[in-house]
């Protein structure tokens, strides 16, 4: 059978005042442990559970327990009972934390703490107020056990251990001595949920003298139901002794019998199968807030990154994406282009053809056109360069002067001469032979306007139109 | 499959973004070149486009230009058959002549220059009314044979006026000596 197809039990582990026990399902351990004088675990314990615990674990064939409860002494604990506006969620524990870091001399940040609710009794029936238990040790104070819980890589939820002893009570008020060697506990639970907790400076090496502890229990008021527990105490004259001390029924706490069931785990181990009230675990918010903002941090770094890879591969995607449009669109022109005819040949071919002759008709109107009453036109020639030669006559001496005038202010010949002019034996004539250049275009005048035709005027009265005419004979 | 404890999830995530550093590194920069390079192949296919879009409205205005012209000599040079050339341009001059009124004397034609660009001369001898003799010089232009007037000569006929003699000289143009990028001479 695949070991690891078994349920891997919850681990419950109390660490007590010199001791440790382990229980997981129905298998448990005790073992020793020594603490430093801040009442930390030495290093050599630490070192020594490690190999335990994991060999424990291993022999078990457990890599990975479901969860991993770990009850701490009392030392250190501080318990308050805070009253605060009613609110829920996310909100208590900010409103806590405020009320925390007034009450107590360290900021939430340094401190492991967590809480559980009141019951009404507790805030005298005013429905906006709410109340509740809080319980809050230095954060340091569980770092000795994180370290020996992250060698065996297991997440641990702590808990205070007296508080854990107390779900072993059946009844709701209750109060549970727990003898250690050296010191006791004394934790006692109200019936709105109220616990109070002490450690009593008395221990199972003085079961001789009970007179300090019947002193301290006396202290605070006492519930009527009490409990003793411990390992390796007498317990059943203990609480006869307490008993007639106290002047009330002092009973023993029954814990099954077995290796690693102390009172603190035999509570847990009920709680968690009997329901037996809501947990109170030890809490770093400032890690937690720490690893929220880490995770926000991380979000926003990734963020950026993102933007900035996507800004640079603007620069990028761009051409890509647009590529295969600007393929299309010059595979388009190209084809536009190719479907155009291929009439460069002909184009020059035509281009030659009307740039390589004068215009014969424009220069023969504008001959007309400078010509005056009396002038005779006798040859003219017109070259395809443009060149013109005519031979005339007029009666006019200054004639011939004249026409080449009006020829150059035509503006479409240049290099007008008159290359002679004789004048007859009569002198009543000038024959001349005038020379002249057709400009090229470009250069030339447009021809002017010719004057629009005349028009006749009608003949006798205008009639209307649609007017019928007169008869003919009458005017 | 057994829950994952918070450090394994830890060592996944590290080794997670460990793998992607490296993927993104090994496979970022070949990208980037495969990138690069389509852009600068989408900045070759835009220069190329772009002169494409330059060069097309110049040439769609030379096959403007070339219908404009083909359709005002009523030419279409690619048609001109080179052997029939001559003989039926001499049948179109003589007959745009006599049906304007003008009444043919000698005709001579001889062979074009060596150039080869002239394919033959033909010199045409003519009388007729003004009108007549204007509207043949028209006409030869609208013949649609490549003709070039090379020379007009005009005298007026003394003993019957308002008749013109003419004499033209007109060069029939050989189309197959012309290359593509001559240039004409003005």
């Amino acid at each position: 059978m695949n070991s690891r197809a078994k349920q891997e039990p919850d681990v419950f582990i109390e660490f007590g005042e010199n001791s440790v026990h382990l229980l997981a399902g129905e298998k448990g351990w005790d073992g020793r442990i020594e603490r430093d004088l801040q009442g930390n675990l030495s290093a050599s314990s630490v070192q020594s559970l490690q190999q335990e615990l994991g060999g424990f674990l291993h022999r078990h064939s457990w890599s990975a327990p479901r969860q991993v409860y770990c009850s701490i002494p009392a030392r250190g604990v501080s318990i308050r009972k805070i009253t605060v506006p009613a609110s829920s969620g996310e909100e208590i524990k900010q409103v806590l934390a405020l009320q925390i870091e007034a009450q107590l001399p360290l900021a939430p940040e340094e401190l492991a703490w967590g809480f559980l609710p009141l019951n009404e009794a507790g805030t005298g029936g005013d429905p906006n107020l709410q109340s509740f238990l809080v319980a809050a040790v230095k954060r340091e104070t569980l770092q000795s056990y994180r370290d020996l819980f992250a060698q065996l890589q297991l997440e641990p939820v702590f808990v205070i251990a007296a508080f854990a002893r107390l779900y072993a009570c059946e009844d709701q008020a209750c109060g549970i001595l727990d003898v250690g060697e050296t010191k006791s506990e004394f934790a006692a639970r109200e019936s709105n949920g109220t616990v109070t907790l002490r450690v009593i400076p008395w221990g199972r090496s003085e079961l001789f003298e009970i007179g300090p502890l019947v002193q301290a229990l006396k202290t605070n008021g006492l519930p009527q139901k009490m409990l003793v527990s411990g390992v390796d105490v007498p317990l059943a004259p203990l609480a006869a002794q307490v008993s007639s001390a106290l002047q009330r029924s002092v009973e023993v706490l029954e814990v099954p019998g077995g290796p690693g069931r102390s009172a603190a785990n035999a509570g847990l181990q009920a709680q968690h199968e009997a329901g037996r009230g809501e947990l109170l675990v030890l809490e770093t918010p400032g890690a937690e807030r720490a690893a929220r903002v880490s995770r926000d941090e991380w979000k926003w770094a990734i963020g950026a990154g993102l933007l900035l890879m996507l800004l640079m591969g603007a620069n990028y995607l761009g051409p890509i994406l647009q590529k295969p449009r600007l393929a299309r669109e010059l595979a388009e022109l190209k084809s536009y282009r190719a479907s155009l005819p291929q009439v460069e040949r002909e184009l020059t071919f035509l281009e030659f053809i009307r740039t390589n002759q004068p215009p014969y008709l424009d220069t023969i109107y504008l001959l007309a056109d400078a010509s005056q009453r009396g002038l005779k036109l006798e040859s003219l020639t017109i070259g395809r360069r443009g060149d013109v030669s005519l031979r005339g006559k007029v009666n006019d001496p200054d004639g011939a002067n004249q026409f080449r005038s009006k020829l150059v202010d035509s503006g479409f010949f240049s290099r007008v001469v008159i290359e002679e002019q004789t004048p007859d034996q009569n002198r009543r004539e000038v024959k001349f032979r005038i020379t002249a250049e057709v400009k090229p275009e470009g250069q030339r005048k447009a021809l002017p306007e010719p004057d629009p035709p005349k028009t006749e005027k009608p003949k006798g009265p205008a009639r209307p139109p649609g007017a019928v005419p007169p008869p003919r004979g009458r005017s | 499959m057994p829950a994952l404890s918070e450090r394994e999830k830890r060592t996944i995530r590290i080794a997670a973004i460990g793998i992607a550093i490296y993927l993104l590194a090994f496979f970022g920069f070949r990208g980037w070149k495969k990138m690069a390079s389509a852009r600068e192949e989408y900045e070759r296919l835009a220069g190329e486009a772009e002169k494409v879009r330059r060069e097309l409205p110049p040439y769609e205005n030379r096959v403007l230009l070339f219908e404009k012209l083909s359709e005002a000599y009523q030419l279409d040079p690619r048609k001109i058959r080179k052997e029939t050339l001559v003989a039926d341009a001499s049948e179109a001059i003589q007959n745009a002549a006599k049906q304007g009124g003008i009444q043919l004397g000698p005709i001579r034609e001889t062979a074009g220059r060596s150039s080869g660009r002239e394919l033959s001369s033909i010199q045409v001898e003519g009388m007729g009314p003004v009108p007549s003799a204007l509207s043949l010089l028209h006409q030869l232009q609208t013949l649609g044979f490549p003709l070039v007037i090379d020379q007009l000569q005009l005298t007026p006929e003394s003993p019957r006026p308002g008749m013109l003699k003419m004499n033209l000289t007109i060069i029939i143009l050989n189309y197959e000596a012309w290359k593509t990028g001559d240039r004409p001479n003005a």
